[in-house]
């Protein structure tokens, strides 16, 4: 089931260049419709096609590293060949069509996919160097290294104090001192712990849904993770809470590498660093949101992003 | 509906004939007005609402005035026969045959006052509790010449189910003469009564105490010596010497013992000084010494004050003796130890088990098949009659686990069983598996409506299965699990049959201390409510003296079920309440 490492990258070798590729149009806006029909419809075919990845990418230090990776539900092919490098204390979101598997994508970094029923995966991914999808690694150590990040938001019916300390608590952590100071610096970290500190024992299941949101990320920095999984973090909220959200973005980069999905095109232009462009299971283009947004190399990304995709 | 109404010029008119067409329909009581399948339903809720309210309400009146004094009536005859007794029905409808003979002999018989029969309980001599001398007889209405209420007729028990009817005459001390009509007679009784019977039972505790004391001494003795001749190569002096010990505590214990009788001896003289004499109906009277009396009373005196007293006495006295010398006599404390304890140790060994199994269907089982099946086995369980799981647990636990630990454990005591019989603990197992389907099907019912997205939050925390259950899933359960306690609790104590066969019993005759919970053993048969219900409504014949202690016994374990549901209920709101998601 697990493709534990057997494809590893050859160092060197650029993603353009390691397969025949079908005719990729590199005009941003020139409006050729049979061309796009045939990149589209390569991917319909199943045909492998490769993703663009702008060297600005490929520069970063990688904090989690996608190779090859395919992943199926039954026999539905969900993920087909994504090679990604995603770097170290930036944002990098993924954009793309509903159903694209964006989500599918995420869950798979934290290995919640394991979860569903009659999922496999092939190709390999590897955090800060160590492989996650090997017989060996121990599933919960390994969630453990990340934080994720619902679109709906999910708190634990508990008080708001042990929903933030929640994963030391699972982690054995006893002493006092070190559950407050995590949840305090959390709760700060998220902008709610001027909001929330004379409630930390009420339920919280009682506070508003923007303030469940935040306190969400709260639990899900709470353990220090290596990277942050968000998956349209915003969905649900009103522009207000949203923005509080994207403050927090804001205040991240650097200090948190993170994974974020959004359907939000301007969200994704404000707020991160890096954008991959997915279709139908596959990386279209990745690169410099900046380039992604104004100047992409693919036709279909700048109709995607222009919202003329479809 | 007016012109204006279909025709609104503005928002506010609209709304206006909103409000009033709605106010044409509200009917009674603010409520919506009638709509057939309204009444309907309200009809049937209000059935039931008056059926359960009538039961309760039923069984607590009966409950709480079956020891309610009855009055004493002196009724004679027109054969010349006269009887003193107690009323137990006014108007019973006659028997069979009497009505056929009543219908053959007197066609005029048509007035319903006469047709009846009174049914009286008068003093019975002999204490066999056979129906041939219970002392109750049935006295055709027609054939009352006249009733009278004697104001001093007093109702004296003896004990073992002999209750003699008449009026006082004298009361002696020793043999002087203190006093010779009812109304000084009486509250000498009850004063010199009490004070005697204290005396009785202080003798009878020290003498329980010192015999305790010289079986625990002889036997420490025996003990040594047996130690001191198992190692009697050693020391042959220790032998010598630890029988020596044996035989100066045992003319210890004989002088000790003699004293006692002695003093026994006193006491009893003492307790024997004072006497009353009681004049019967046809010119019997009775020489009773005050210390045999187990009660008086005399029921025509009593206003409501003291009736309401008598009944409370009556009523502690129920709830905190044991067996007496019949069903009649006997409390029913035993048997409330018995019910609370099987069925707490029902509820222990349940609910872990139960709750385990369900979180193992929901969390564990990847295998569809293997969860169909099992989930049906266990509902198809839970409609198995409560009577074939006492067959079950006979089987199992009295006739095959049982001996087996007799076997490891207990092989001294063999050939008599300690496990391999019936016993609270079996009763407890028998109980447990009878209703772990219950418990299971509603922890799975809760455990199934735990959102996804929690669960998921959890794992995405990087919790384990087991810390997700125990820390997410749980909390959500905890609801499912109070209702499968509260619905066990409620199966086991409709479940009378099965703990028939595995060690509930009749009468527990144990020495007193027997009944308390410190003592209560794993090993011992014990009494159960439900089951002394049966016994009071089908196994004595005596149904008019019984009847009141049916309606009694039910009462309390229809409370005693309930306050056990309350518990359950109460839990389950909290465990409710912090679940409960507010509308965002
Ligand atoms: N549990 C599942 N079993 C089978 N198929 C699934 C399952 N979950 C998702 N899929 C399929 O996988 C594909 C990708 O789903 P995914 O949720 O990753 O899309 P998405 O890009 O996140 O979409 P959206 O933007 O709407 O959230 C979809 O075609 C979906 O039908
Ligand atoms: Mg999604």
């Amino acid at each position: 089931m697990i493709g534990g490492g057997r494809l590893s990258p050859s160092p060197g070798r650029t993603p353009q260049d390691s397969r025949s590729v079908p005719m990729l149009k590199k005009t941003p806006g020139s409006p050729d419709p049979h061309g796009d029909n045939d990149l589209l419809a390569a991917i319909e075919r199943g045909e492998p096609i490769s993703t663009v990845t702008h060297e600005e990418a490929l520069r970063e230090d990688p904090v989690l590293a996608i190779e090859h990776f395919n992943f199926w539900y039954g026999r539905q092919q969900v993920l087909t060949d994504i090679r990604m490098p995603i770097p170290r204390g930036k944002i990098t979101t993924l954009i793309g069509p509903s159903g694209c598997g964006k989500s599918t994508l995420l869950r798979c970094v934290n290995r919640l996919n394991d979860l569903a029923d009659e999922s496999h995966v092939s190709g390999q991914m590897s955090l800060n160097g160590a492989p996650l999808y090997d017989s060996s690694v121990d599933v919960i150590a390994l969630r453990k290294r990340m934080g994720m990040v619902f679109q709906k938001s999910n708190p634990f019916p508990k008080s708001v104090y042990e929903n933030v300390v929640y994963p030391l608590r699972i982690d054995g952590i006893r002493q006092r001192r070190r559950l407050d100071e995590a949840c305090e610096s959390s709760l700060r970290k998220v902008a709610l712990w001027d909001e929330v500190k004379d409630r930390l024992r009420d339920n919280a299941l009682t506070l508003s849904a923007g303030q469940q949101q935040r306190l969400c990320i709260a639990r899900a920095i709470a353990a220090e993770p290596e990277i942050l999984l968000m998956d349209e973090p915003c969905s649900a909220l009103d522009p207000i809470a949203t923005a509080k959200i994207e403050d927090l973005l804001e205040q991240f980069k650097g200090s948190y590498s993170i994974l974020l999905v959004t359907h939000n095109l301007q969200q994704a232009s404000r707020t991160s660093d890096f954008t991959a462009f997915m279709f139908l299971g596959r990386i279209l283009e990745f690169g410099p949101t900046r380039t992604i947004f104004t100047r992409p190399r693919l036709a279909e990304t700048n109709d995607f992003v222009t919202g003329r995709f479809g | 509906m007016t012109s204006h109404q279909e025709t609104p010029t503005s928002a506010g008119d609209e709304e206006r004939a909103c409000v009033s067409r709605d106010a044409a329909r509200v009917g009674i009581l603010g409520m919506p007005a009638a709509e057939p399948m309204h009444w309907l339903t309200g009809g049937a809720l209000a059935m039931v609402v008056l059926s359960v309210g009538g039961l309760l309400g039923l069984l607590l009146v009966h409950g709480l005035f079956a020891f309610w004094p009855k009055p004493i009536v002196r009724l004679s005859m027109t054969d010349g026969r006269a009887y003193l007794g107690e009323v137990l029905s006014w108007n019973a409808s006659p028997t069979a045959s009497a009505r056929r003979d009543l219908i053959v002999a007197s066609r005029s018989a048509s007035d319903p006052e006469t047709i009846g029969d009174m049914i009286l309980r008068v003093s019975n001599r002999s204490p066999s509790p056979s129906s041939s001398d219970s002392g109750i007889v049935r006295l055709p209405r027609r054939a009352i010449a006249s009733q009278t209420i004697d104001p001093w007729a007093v109702a004296i028990d003896l004990g073992g189910n002999v209750r003699l009817f008449g009026t006082p005459t004298a009361f002696y001390e020793q043999s002087t003469l203190i006093a010779d009509e009812p109304a000084r007679i009486w509250p000498l009784f009850e004063t010199r009564h009490r004070e005697v019977r204290q005396q009785r039972r202080d003798a009878q505790r020290e003498k329980d105490n010192v015999l305790a004391d010289v079986d625990r001494l002889l036997a420490s003795k025996r003990r040594e010596l047996a130690a001191a001749r198992a190692r009697s190569q050693a020391s042959p002096q220790a032998v010598d010497d630890a029988e020596e010990a044996l035989a100066y505590a045992r003319s210890e214990s004989d002088k000790e013992l003699d004293r006692l009788r002695e003093r026994l001896a006193q006491v009893e003289a003492s307790t024997q000084r004072y006497r009353m004499i009681v004049k019967g109906t046809d010119g019997t009277t009775w020489n009773l010494a005050l210390v045999d009396i187990v009660r008086g009373s005399a029921p025509n005196q009593a206003g409501f004050l003291s009736a309401v007293v008598t009944s409370c006495e009556r009523w502690k006295e129920f709830l905190t003796t044991g067996a007496g010398d019949s069903v009649q006599q006997s409390g029913i404390y035993p048997a409330i130890v018995g019910t609370l304890a099987v069925t707490m140790i029902m509820t222990v060994l349940v609910v872990p088990v139960g709750v385990m199994a369900a979180f193992f269907l929901r969390e564990y089982t990847r295998n569809p098949t293997l969860r169909f099946c099992l989930r049906i086995t266990i509902r198809n369980l839970a409609g198995i009659p409560s009577i074939v799981f006492g067959v079950f647990g006979l089987l199992l636990f009295c006739d095959t686990i049982g001996p087996a630990l007799d076997a490891l454990w207990f092989a001294d005591s063999l050939p008599w069983p300690t496990f391999g019989k019936g016993g609270l603990l079996w009763a407890g197992c028998t109980l447990a598996l009878l209703t772990l389907p219950v418990v299971i099907v509603s922890t799975e019912d809760a455990v199934a409506v735990v959102p996804s997205s929690v669960r998921q939050a959890s794992y995405a925390c990087g919790a384990s299965q087991w810390q997700t259950i125990q820390r997410v899933i749980l909390p959500y359960a905890l609801p499912g699990i109070a209702t499968g306690t509260l619905l066990a609790i409620a199966r086991a104590a409709a479940a009378v049959a099965p703990l028939m066969l595995v060690g509930a019993v009749t009468m527990t005759h144990g020495s007193e201390g027997n009944e308390t919970f410190s003592q209560l053993q794993l090993d011992q048969e014990f009494m159960h409510l439900g089951l002394h219900v049966y016994n009071l409504a089908f196994e004595t014949d005596d149904h008019w003296t019984t009847r009141p202690l049916l309606y009694a016994t039910a009462l309390v374990l229809l409370v005693i079920v309930i306050s056990l549901n309350m518990v359950a209920i109460a839990l389950r709101s909290r465990w409710r309440q912090r679940l409960a998601v507010r509308e965002l």
